[in-house]
C-alpha cells in the first residue's frame, strides 16, 4: 500500500509491477468510494444543537452536501432530533419540520432556501443578488454570469457578488470562470444561495496552452502535460526546470550537481537524435525563448558535462508563472517545427485579475547543509587510518614514482632518517600528524543562507487587467564563494475593449554567478587531499606543501589561498519585451500580431592573480624565454550578448454550423519571422593585477617567450564570433469536431532558415501531424455512472532535423589570424560536399485514453508513444586516405517507446458543508513515464556493410558507442576476478597476465569490438528509463502538508573512482585515500577476504600487456587500477527514491487575516532533496554522483526553507 | 474585407526576406574565388612549419601529432646517421632515440618506443589529408575556372598540381615498393585516390606504375599552368620547382632523357650555387634567401632529432645525449678539402660529434630564413640529377662537365681528373657527390631504395646499412657498443626496404591493404 512506496522502488521492480501496482491501487480507491455512495441513511442524536451540525453531520454520512447562504441560516432554529438509520428523506423531512426553512435537492446537493420568501412570483420586482465562492469558501471575482438566451452579462466583483436586473430573475444563469467548472443555475436561486464553482480538474476545463493556441483540455487531441505553477512551487526550488522533476510521466529529469544554478538535463520521450542537440525547447508566452550562451550540442548532450552557464530560463522567477505546458508528441509541438523535436515546455505568465489591486509578498529564507565527513557520502579515511598507509608503504618498502617532496608523516620519516631531528621530536610530530585531521570538507565549503523574495502587484477592472512583480533571490552555494543572485521583474498589461485585445509585457532580469575557477577541482581537493596535513600553522598563517610545477623545484600550494587568489564571476543581464494585438474582425474570425524583442548580455570573468598554482605552472622556470606570464596574473573575459525577434501573424477562424451547431470547425494560419543573433568577444590577458580595480601592467619586451609564444596566440589576441540565425515559417492548423464528441485535427509548418549550409541539402519539408479524439462516454457509457467521461485520443506526425554545416557543396571556414609562416590569411576545409545528406525523420505516434471515474474522484490518463528516428545522423569513420576521418551520413535508426500513467486522486475529500472549516482531504498524484530507447540499425557496426567506426575501449566504458539492438548510452564493465595473491593487485577474466601469450594469439585474429566484448560485460544504460513522482497533499483545517516522492528506475552507475583519476591506488604524502582502502589487500592471503586491492607495489601495473605492442592494436583497457574503477565490482543499480520536496503549510483564519487587513496569509515549512532510498552499495554515494564523470561533482544537498506569503 | 490591410506591414516586413533567408556566416563560407583557394592552399595543402625553441632537454619527440614534426624519422633509416648515447635517459621519456629507434632499426613495427608501446605514425594520414584537400581545391578549381579564369587561378591549380605529384612521390617512396621498370606494373605503391568525393570504401595498393604515371600527370599540369612562372618567395610554387621534381622523378624511373629535358633553363631563371669558399662560419648553408633555394614548405626538424650533448646545465640536461649524430662512414666520405663538413655539419659540446647543420638559426622565431629539411628542393640537386642522368645514358664527358660545376663551389681546389672517366665509376662517384652534398634532405633514403633496383648499376648482393647499438651500465655511467641492427640488401631484406603502412590505415581497411612482413630484427654481436 501507498504507506510504504519506498519498498516498490527498491526492489527493482520493472515496469509490469508498476503497473500491476497502480491497478490495484485503483481497485482499492473503487472499491473504497463505492462504499460510501451506498451510505444513504442517516443517524444522529442531537439535542438543542446548532442546526449547522445537523447538517454537517448529514452531509458526512450521505456524501450529500448542503448549500445555504449564511443569512438564511441566521433564522435556523437549534435542533432536537434523534434518527437511527432513517432514509435520507425521511430524515430531512423531520428536520426541517420545526424550522422556517424548506430546501430542495439537486445534483447530490441539498439547497437550503427561506420558506417565507421561497415563493418566486412574489420576487420579481427586486433584482438578483449573488454571491460566487470557490469551493472552499473564498469569493471569486471575475466571474462571468450570463443569462441564457439574452445579450445580458455581468461579472462578480471581489466579494464574489454580483447583480443580476429584475427582468431577468426568473432566466437561467450561465457562471463561468476561467479554471472552474462551469455552472448553470436558476435565477432564484442564485439569490438566496451561495454559489460553488468547483474547480476544474485535468478533465474539466483546463486549458492547454500550446504557445499558438488555448485548447480546452476535453477537446485537446495531442500529448500535453499540462501544470499550475501553484500546484508544484516549492520554496527553495528557484528555477522552473527543477520543479518539473517527477511531475512529467515521459520527462527523464537528470540533474549531476548539487552547485548553485546547476541546469539539470531534461529529455521528453527519449532522445532520438544522436549527433543534434536533445534539450526540449522553452517557450515563454509564445516566444521561443534562447540560451544565453551557445553551447554546442556534443557538449550538453555529454551526461558527465555540468552545465553552470544557465539556460533559456534560469533568469525566470517562477513566482512569475502562472502554468506550465509541456508539450509531447509531434502533434503539439508540429507547430514550432525542426527545432522541436526534443518537446516542448511552454511558460505562461500570470496575468492579473479583474478586481480590486492585490499586492502580494513571498518570502523564503533557506538553509542548505554543507557535505561533511562525517557524512555517510564521504567514506574517506581520517588521518590515523592515513598514517596506517604511509606505515605500510615504509614496511613494504615501496617507493614513489619520481617523487621529490615530502610533506607530513613521511617528511618527518624522511628527516629522522636523515638524522635531521631526534627522535623525540618525530615522535611528537608523529603524533601530531596523526591528530590533525585537518576538516578540508569543513574549510572549503559551508552551511549556506538563502533568501528569496517577490513582491506582486496585481488587479484589473473594465477591459484591462495588469500583473507585476519584483524578484530577488540570493542563493548561496554549499562551496564557500559560490553565489547566485537574480534580480528579476515582470510587467504585463492586458486590454480587452469592444473588438480589440492588446497585451503588453515586459520581463527583465540581472544575474551574477560567482564559482570557483573548475580547474582548482575544489571538491577533487577536498575528498583527496590527506587530512594528516594542516591547513593552518599554529599560529593561524597558511600551511603550505610543496606541489611540483614543471621545469622549477615546487610551488607552495594551498588551496585556501588559491581559492582567494582566483575567481569565476557572470554578470547576465536581460530583457523580453512583448506586444500581442488582436483584432475581431468579426464574429469567429480574428486576426493576431505578435512582436516580441530580446537582448541579453552574459559576461563572465574568469582570473587569477600571481599568486596561484595556475600563474607560477606557466612560468615555469621563469626564464624569460620561456616565461609565458612573467607579470600579474591573468583574466579570461568571455562577453556574448544576444539578441533577436519574433514577429508573428495569425488568423484564427472558429464557426459552428449544422442543426444544433452540431459541426464545429476551427482553423488558424500565420506567418512568423525569427531572428536570432549572437555575439561574442573572448579575450584572456596577462599582467592582470586585480587590486584597485584590476588593472594590466606592461610586460617588459625581454619576456621573449611571452611575446613570441603567448601573444601570438588567438585568445591572447582577442576574437569576436558572430551567428545569425533567421527563420521564416508559415503555419496552418485546422479542426473539426462532431458535438464535441469526434474531433480531428491536422497541424502543417514549412519553414527556411539562413542557416548556412543546410539550403542545398534541405528540399523543403513541411512538417505536419494529424492527431483525433473520441469523446466515448455518451456514445458508450451514457448510463455507466462511476464512470464520469472517457476519452480516447491519438496523433500521428513528422519531425525532421537537420544539422548546421552540412553541405552539398564544399564549406570553408576562414580562420581569424594569420598564417605566420606565410603571412596570409588562411581558411580550412570544415566540410567536404555531402550531397546525399537528408533530413533525420522521426515518426511519432500517440495514443492515450482518458478518464473520470466515481464523480471525478479518479481522473488521469493512460498513454502510450512510440517514435522513431530514421536517417539518423551518425558520424562514420571513413578511411583516411580520403583525407578525412569522418563523415556525416543518415543512417541510424532509433526507437523510443514507453508508457505513461498519470493519475489524479481525491482519496478522502471532506471539505465541508460550510467553507470554512475544511475535513480532512488527501489528494494522490501519482505520475509514471517509462521511456524505452533503442539503437534499431545501424548500418556502419553491420559486419558484413563497407562502412565501419572506428572506436575504443573508452566508448564502451563510457557508453557512448551506439550498437544496433541496444539502448543508447548501454556501457560495459570489465569482469573482475580477484585479487592478485601476489601483490594485491586485481585481475580480471580474459586479460590475466600468466595468460598474456594465449590471449595475444586469440584477440590477434579478433575484431577489436569483439574483444572488447570478450572482455567486458554489458551493464546497463546511463539514463534511467522509468521516473515519476508520487506527489501527496493533506488537508486538515487551515494545515496543509504535501509531499512529492519520486522515483527512477533503470540507469546504472560506477561507484566513485576509488583508485584512478580523482582517486589512487598510489598514496603520496598529500593524498587521502578512500576508506574502502581500510580493508584493503595487505598482504598474501588476504585475497580471499577482500576485492579492495593493494597499494600499488611497482609501476610495472599502470603499463600491463594489453597496452604494449602488438596487443596495443586492440588495446581494451588502461591501467590496471583505472580497469578496477570500471569494472563489474564496483558498478551498482542507480535506482532510487526520494523525498524531492515536504512543505507544511498554515493558512491563517480568515478572521485573523480579515483584522490585520489582509486577504490572505499563510505561512510554510518546506525540505527539499531530504532522503533517498537507493542501493546500500552506494555506501551514501548520491546516485547523482557517478564514478564516470572525471571530477567528483558536489552532490545534491538538502535544503530547509521557511517561507511566509501575504496578500492585501 | 478591409482587414486585409493588416497584412499589408507584414508583406512589406517579408518583402525583403530575400536578404532575411541569405546564408549567414562570420567565417563560413563556399569557394567563390581564386582567393578563398589560395587561402584554403595555405590552410589545407602545404606542410604545417613548427616553431621549434631552443630545447633544454632531450623531449623533442613528444609531438607528433598533425600539428607537430613532420615525419623526423625519415633522417634515421639511411646510413648517413647513428645512435648518440651519452649518460643515461630515463626510458619514459620520448627522446629522439626512444621514440624513433623502431624506425631507425628497421623494426617489424617501427612506431613502438623503447616501452614497446605504439605510438601513432601519422605521416600517412598527414600527406593523404592534404592529398584529400588538394583533390577538393583542384575540383573547386575547375569549376571557378568555367566562369573566370585568370593568372591567380591557374597558379592555384598548377601549385596543387604539384604538390599532389610530390605527396604521391613521397608516400611511393616511404610506404611503397622501390620502382623498378621491369616490374612496375605489378610492384605494390600506395592507393591512389584523386577524385574529390569522399569514397566509403576500403582502398588497396595501386601498383607503382600507376602512381607514377599520376605523378607524370601531374606534374604535365603544373607545368602548363605555371609556364613561366617564379614567385618572389620561395614558400610558393614556380615553374622552377616542378622542373626540378621532374627531373627527380625521371631519374627515380630511369626515364633519363627526359630527366635531362627538365633540368634545362636553370641558371636562366637565376639559380646559382653558393660558393662555399667564401662561406662564413657558423652562418647557414641553406636558406631561403640562398640563390639555390627553389622550393620549401615545413620545418627544419634536424635541430630536433640531432639534439647536442649538452641542452640545459641547470636542470641536469649536460652530458646527456639519447639522440642521433652523422654516422662516421658519411663524416669520413668528406675530404679533406671538402669544405661541405663544416658548412653541413657542427660539432657537439661535450663529445665533439658531428651533428648536421645545414640550417642553424632555427631558434629565431618565424625565422624567415628557415628552409625545411625534408621538404625543399635547392639548385644542387638540379646539377646532380643532371649529371646522373648524363652519365647513366652513356654522356660521361658531358656528366662529367656538370658535376664539375658543382665541385668548383664545394672544394678547395677541384680539380676536373679526380672524376673518374670509366662509366660505372662515374655514376659511382655521381652518386657519391650526391649523398655527401644531399644528406640530411630526405634524399639519401630514397636514393638507396632506386640505386638497390637500378636495372644497370643496382647495388651490390653484400651491401648493408649497419646501425650500432649500445647498452647502458649503470655502474660506470657509460654506454659500450653490443652490436649492430643490420638492413641486409634489397634482394634478401626487401619489406624492410619500405616503411609499413601504419596499423590504423591496416586495420580500418580490413584486409583490403597490406604490408609485406618485416623479419623480426635483433642486435648483431660484434
Amino acid at each position: 500500500m501507498p504507506s510504504e512506496p519506498g519498498d516498490t522502488v527498491t526492489s527493482r521492480s520493472t515496469s509490469p509491477f508498476i503497473v500491476k501496482f497502480i491497478f490495484i491501487f485503483l481497485a482499492f480507491f473503487a472499491i473504497q468510494l463505492g462504499s460510501k455512495l451506498r451510505a444513504q441513511t442517516v443517524s444522529i442524536n442531537l439535542k438543542d444543537a446548532p442546526f449547522v451540525q445537523a447538517a454537517e453531520a448529514i452531509s458526512k454520512q450521505t456524501k450529500y452536501d448542503f448549500s445555504y447562504n449564511d443569512r438564511i441560516l441566521k433564522k435556523a432554529k437549534p435542533v432536537t432530533l434523534k434518527l437511527v438509520n432513517e432514509p435520507l428523506i425521511n430524515a430531512l423531512r423531520k428536520l426541517f419540520a420545526e424550522q422556517p426553512l424548506t430546501y430542495e435537492i439537486k445534483d447530490r446537493i441539498i439547497i437550503i432556501l427561506d420558506k417565507s420568501t421561497s415563493a418566486p412570483s412574489g420576487l420579481t420586482e427586486t433584482p438578483v443578488e449573488g454571491r460566487v465562492t470557490t469551493e472552499e469558501g473564498k469569493p471569486l471575482d471575475g466571474a462571468t454570469i450570463k443569462v441564457k438566451g439574452s445579450n445580458f452579462s455581468t461579472r462578480t466583483d471581489e466579494n464574489g457578488k454580483f447583480v443580476i436586473p429584475t427582468q431577468y430573475a426568473n432566466s437561467t444563469l450561465e457562471i463561468h470562470h476561467l479554471g472552474y467548472a462551469k455552472l448553470e443555475v436558476n435565477a432564484i436561486r442564485a439569490r438566496t444561495v451561495t454559489l460553488e464553482l468547483i474547480s476544474s480538474t485535468l478533465n474539466e476545463v483546463t486549458i492547454v496552452n500550446t504557445g499558438y493556441e488555448k485548447i480546452d483540455s476535453r477537446k485537446l487531441t495531442s500529448a500535453a502535460t499540462t501544470l499550475k505553477m501553484d500546484s508544484i512551487l516549492t520554496p527553495g526550488i528557484n528555477t522552473i526546470d527543477k520543479l518539473l522533476e517527477g511531475r512529467v510521466p515521459g520527462m527523464i529529469f537528470m540533474e549531476n550537481s548539487g552547485q548553485v544554478g546547476a541546469a539539470p538535463r531534461l529529455r521528453i520521450r527519449g532522445t532520438s537524435t544522436i549527433l543534434g542537440n536533445r534539450e526540449p525547447l522553452w517557450v515563454l508566452d509564445g516566444i521561443v525563448l534562447t540560451d544565453p550562451v551557445n553551447v554546442n550540442p556534443q557538449q550538453i548532450n555529454d551526461l558527465d558535462f555540468v552545465n553552470l552557464l544557465g539556460n533559456a530560463i534560469a533568469g525566470l522567477n517562477p513566482q512569475d508563472i502562472e502554468q506550465i505546458d509541456v508539450l509531447k508528441d509531434a502533434s503539439a509541438t508540429a507547430l514550432y517545427g525542426a527545432k522541436a523535436g526534443n518537446g516542448v515546455i511552454v511558460i505562461t505568465t500570470r496575468k492579473g485579475k479583474v478586481g480590486r489591486p492585490v499586492i502580494s509578498y513571498f518570502g523564503t529564507t533557506s538553509f542548505s547543509r554543507h557535505p561533511r565527513y562525517s557524512d555517510k557520502g564521504m567514506y574517506m579515511m581520517n588521518s590515523q587510518e592515513r598514517m596506517d598507509v604511509s606505515k605500510e608503504m615504509i614496511e613494504r618498502g615501496m617507493q614513489y614514482n619520481g617523487l621529490t617532496q615530502f610533506t607530513g608523516y613521511e617528511k618527518a620519516l624522511q628527516d629522522y632518517y636523515a638524522g635531521n631531528i631526534k627522535y623525540d621530536e618525530f615522535k611528537q610530530l608523529t603524533d601530531y600528524y596523526a591528530n590533525v585531521n585537518t576538516d578540508w570538507m569543513g574549510l572549503v565549503t559551508q552551511d549556506a543562507i538563502s533568501h528569496n523574495h517577490t513582491l506582486s502587484l496585481s488587479g484589473g477592472a473594465n477591459g484591462i487587467k495588469y500583473y507585476s512583480s519584483l524578484g530577488y533571490q540570493n542563493e548561496n552555494g554549499a562551496i564557500k564563494g559560490e553565489n547566485n543572485k537574480r534580480y528579476s521583474s515582470l510587467m504585463s498589461i492586458t486590454a480587452d475593449y469592444k473588438k480589440f485585445m492588446a497585451q503588453i509585457s515586459f520581463n527583465g532580469n540581472y544575474s551574477t554567478r560567482d564559482y570557483t575557477p573548475q580547474d582548482l577541482g575544489v571538491m577533487n581537493y577536498a575528498y583527496n587531499t590527506s587530512r594528516t596535513i594542516p591547513a593552518y600553522n599554529a599560529d593561524g598563517s597558511y600551511f603550505f606543501y610543496p606541489r611540483a610545477i614543471s621545469g622549477a623545484p615546487y610551488y607552495n600550494y594551498n588551496i585556501l589561498k588559491e581559492k582567494e587568489n582566483s575567481g569565476d564571476h557572470t554578470d547576465l543581464i536581460s530583457a523580453n519585451i512583448r506586444a500581442l494585438i488582436k483584432y475581431r474582425v468579426m464574429n469567429g474570425l480574428d486576426v493576431d500580431g505578435t512582436f516580441a524583442y530580446n537582448a541579453s548580455s552574459n559576461n563572465r570573468e574568469l582570473y587569477y592573480t600571481k599568486d596561484t598554482y595556475y600563474i607560477n605552472n606557466i612560468r615555469g622556470s621563469r626564464d624569460p624565454r620561456f616565461d609565458l606570464a612573467p607579470v600579474g596574473g591573468e583574466l579570461q573575459r568571455t562577453e556574448t550578448r544576444n539578441n533577436g525577434y519574433t514577429a508573428r501573424l495569425q488568423a484564427n477562424y472558429n464557426t459552428s454550423f449544422g442543426r444544433d451547431d452540431k459541426h464545429s470547425i476551427t482553423a488558424s494560419a500565420g506567418m512568423e519571422a525569427i531572428s536570432s543573433e549572437y555575439n561574442g568577444f573572448k579575450i584572456n590577458r596577462r599582467g592582470y593585477f586585480p587590486e584597485m580595480g584590476g588593472y594590466f601592467d606592461m610586460v617588459p619586451t625581454t619576456n621573449t617567450g611571452y611575446y613570441q609564444q603567448y601573444m601570438s596566440k588567438i585568445e591572447a589576441l582577442g576574437s569576436y564570433n558572430r551567428q545569425l540565425t533567421n527563420t521564416l515559417a508559415w503555419y496552418g492548423t485546422t479542426g473539426y469536431s462532431w458535438n464535441n464528441r469526434y474531433m480531428v485535427n491536422v497541424h502543417i509548418r514549412g519553414e527556411q532558415s539562413n542557416l548556412f549550409g543546410s539550403r542545398s541539402n534541405n528540399r523543403f519539408l513541411p512538417i505536419w501531424a494529424v492527431s483525433g479524439r473520441w469523446n466515448m462516454k455518451d456514445d458508450l457509457l451514457k448510463n455507466v455512472s462511476w464512470v464520469n467521461d472517457l476519452a480516447v485520443k491519438a496523433s500521428w506526425g513528422w519531425q525532421g532535423n537537420m544539422l548546421p554545416g552540412q553541405s552539398a557543396n564544399m564549406v570553408i571556414q576562414q580562420y581569424p589570424t594569420s598564417d605566420i609562416y606565410y603571412n596570409s590569411q588562411l581558411s580550412k576545409i570544415v566540410n567536404f560536399p555531402n550531397p546525399d545528406l537528408k533530413w533525420e525523420r522521426t515518426s511519432s505516434s500517440n495514443v492515450a485514453l482518458e478518464f473520470s471515474l466515481l464523480g471525478n474522484k479518479i481522473t488521469g490518463s493512460l498513454g502510450y508513444f512510440y517514435k522513431r528516428t530514421e536517417d539518423a545522423f551518425l558520424d562514420k569513420t571513413v578511411s583516411e586516405i580520403n583525407g578525412i576521418e569522418s563523415y556525416v551520413i543518415n543512417s541510424g535508426t532509433l526507437e523510443n517507446k514507453g508508457i505513461e500513467v498519470s493519475l489524479s486522486i481525491k482519496a478522502i475529500d471532506n471539505v465541508g458543508v460550510s467553507g470554512s472549516k475544511r475535513g480532512f482531504v488527501w489528494h494522490f498524484d501519482p505520475q509514471l513515464g517509462q521511456v524505452l530507447n533503442k539503437v534499431l540499425n545501424r548500418a556502419i557496426n553491420n559486419r558484413n556493410n563497407v562502412l565501419v567506426d572506428n572506436l575504443d575501449y573508452n566508448d564502451y566504458l563510457a557508453g557512448t558507442v551506439q550498437l544496433a539492438g541496444k539502448p543508447l548510452n548501454t556501457f560495459y564493465s570489465y569482469k573482475f576476478k580477484g585479487l592478485s595473491p601476489v601483490d594485491g593487485s586485481p585481475v580480471f577474466y580474459g586479460t590475466e597476465e600468466e595468460q598474456a601469450a594465449a590471449y595475444q594469439e586469440k584477440y590477434g585474429l579478433m575484431k577489436k569490438e569483439d574483444v572488447y566484448l570478450e572482455v567486458m560485460s554489458e551493464s546497463g544504460r546511463r539514463e534511467p528509463f522509468i521516473q515519476g513522482g508520487l506527489s501527496n497533499y493533506f488537508g486538515w483545517r487551515n494545515f496543509g502538508l504535501s509531499f512529492n516522492l519520486t522515483y527512477s528506475l533503470g540507469n546504472k552507475i560506477r561507484l566513485m573512482k576509488i583508485a584512478s583519476g580523482y582517486g589512487t591506488a598510489i598514496a603520496y604524502p598529500q593524498q587521502n585515500l578512500r576508506k574502502e582502502f581500510v580493508d584493503r589487500w595487505r598482504r598474501p592471503g588476504d585475497e580471499a577476504y577482500t576485492n579492495i586491492p593493494g597499494l600499488l607495489a611497482n609501476n610495472y601495473l599502470n603499463s600491463p600487456w594489453w597496452t604494449q605492442y602488438p596487443a596495443s592494436a586492440y588495446q581494451f583497457g588502461g591501467s590496471i587500477y583505472d580497469m578496477y574503477d570500471n569494472s563489474d565490482i564496483r558498478l551498482v543499480s542507480g535506482d532510487y527514491l526520494k523525498l524531492q520536496s515536504a512543505s507544511f503549510r498554515y493558512n491563517f483564519a480568515e478572521k485573523l487575516v480579515k483584522k490585520m487587513g489582509l486577504s490572505s496569509a499563510y505561512v510554510s515549512v518546506t525540505g527539499t532533496n531530504l532522503f533517498i532510498i537507493s542501493n546500500k552499495m552506494l555506501k551514501g554515494q548520491d546516485p547523482t554522483q557517478s564514478g564516470s564523470t572525471p571530477n567528483i561533482n558536489l552532490s545534491l544537498i538538502p535544503t530547509y526553507s521557511g517561507s511566509i506569503n501575504v496578500s492585501f | 474585407m478591409k482587414y486585409i490591410y493588416i497584412f499589408l506591414p507584414v508583406l512589406l516586413l517579408f518583402s525583403s526576406c530575400s536578404k532575411f533567408l541569405d546564408e549567414y556566416s562570420t567565417d563560413l563560407k563556399y569557394v567563390q574565388n581564386a582567393d578563398d583557394l589560395n587561402k584554403l592552399m595555405i590552410g589545407e595543402a602545404f606542410i604545417n612549419s613548427v616553431s621549434l625553441s631552443a630545447y633544454s632537454n632531450q623531449e623533442t619527440m613528444g609531438d607528433l601529432s598533425e600539428t607537430g614534426l613532420t615525419a623526423p624519422w625519415l633522417h634515421v633509416m639511411d646510413d648517413d646517421s647513428e645512435q648518440f648515447v651519452l649518460g643515461f635517459a630515463e626510458t619514459d621519456k620520448a627522446t629522439p632515440l626512444y621514440k624513433l629507434s623502431g624506425f631507425h632499426n628497421w623494426g617489424q613495427t617501427p612506431a613502438l618506443n623503447v616501452l614497446n608501446l605504439s605510438w601513432e605514425d601519422i605521416l600517412w594520414k598527414k600527406i593523404y589529408k592534404r592529398v584529400g584537400a588538394i583533390n577538393a581545391i583542384l575540383f573547386q578549381a575547375s569549376k571557378l575556372a568555367e566562369t573566370s579564369d585568370n593568372s591567380t587561378l591557374q597558379h592555384i591549380r598548377g601549385e596543387a598540381y604539384f604538390l599532389r605529384a610530390y605527396y604521391y612521390f613521397l608516400l611511393q617512396n616511404v610506404y611503397g615498393s622501390p620502382y623498378r621498370v621491369s616490374s612496375a606494373v605489378t610492384d605494390e605503391g600506395v592507393p591512389l585516390k584523386i577524385s574529390e568525393k569522399v569514397e566509403d570504401n576500403y582502398f588497396k595498393r595501386d601498383n607503382n606504375d600507376k602512381i607514377y604515371k599520376q605523378i607524370v600527370t601531374d606534374l604535365d599540369q603544373a607545368e602548363q599552368y605555371l609556364q613561366g612562372y617564379n614567385p618572389a618567395t620561395k614558400i610558393r610554387v614556380g615553374i622552377a620547382a616542378v622542373k626540378i621534381l621532374q627531373s627527380r622523378v625521371y631519374l627515380y624511373t630511369e626515364q633519363y632523357d627526359k630527366a635531362i629535358a627538365a633540368c634545362k633553363n636553370f641558371s636562366a631563371m637565376g639559380y646559382t650555387l653558393n660558393d662555399l669558399n667564401v662561406y662564413s662560419r657558423n652562418t647557414n648553408f641553406t636558406s631561403r634567401s640562398s640563390n639555390e633555394s627553389i622550393f620549401t614548405m615545413g620545418p627544419n626538424s634536424v635541430p630536433a632529432v640531432f639534439i647536442n650533448d649538452s641542452t640545459a646545465t641547470y636542470n641536469g640536461n649536460d652530458r646527456l645525449a639519447s639522440s642521433f649524430k652523422a654516422s662516421s662512414t658519411l663524416i669520413s666520405s668528406y675530404a679533406s678539402d671538402d669544405l661541405r663538413l663544416n658548412a653541413f655539419f657542427q660539432r657537439s659540446a661535450k663529445t665533439k660529434s658531428w651533428l648536421p647543420a645545414k640550417y642553424r638559426s632555427w631558434q629565431t622565431p618565424n625565422d624567415p630564413e628557415q628552409t625545411s629539411c625534408i621538404f625543399s628542393f635547392r639548385y644542387a640537386e638540379v646539377i646532380l640529377n643532371n649529371a646522373e642522368a648524363l652519365a647513366m645514358t652513356g654522356a660521361n664527358d658531358e656528366a662529367r662537365n656538370e658535376i664539375q660545376k658543382l665541385r668548383i663551389n664545394r672544394f678547395k681546389n677541384a680539380a676536373m681528373d679526380q672524376i673518374p672517366a670509366g662509366n660505372q665509376e662515374l655514376v659511382e662517384f655521381i652518386r657519391a657527390e650526391r649523398r655527401r652534398e644531399l644528406c640530411f634532405e630526405g634524399h639519401r633514403w630514397f636514393d638507396l631504395r632506386r640505386y638497390a633496383v637500378n636495372s644497370r648499376y643496382p647495388l651490390p648482393q653484400d651491401f648493408t646499412i649497419r646501425h650500432p647499438a649500445y647498452s647502458f651500465n649503470a655502474q660506470t655511467n657509460s654506454n659500450s657498443s653490443i652490436g649492430n641492427y643490420v638492413l641486409k640488401s634489397f634482394a634478401q631484406d626487401a619489406p624492410a626496404w619500405q616503411v609499413p603502412i601504419p596499423n590504423y590505415a591496416i586495420e580500418f581497411n580490413r584486409g583490403a591493404l597490406t604490408n609485406p612482413v618485416r623479419s623480426v630484427r635483433t642486435v648483431q654481436p660484434l
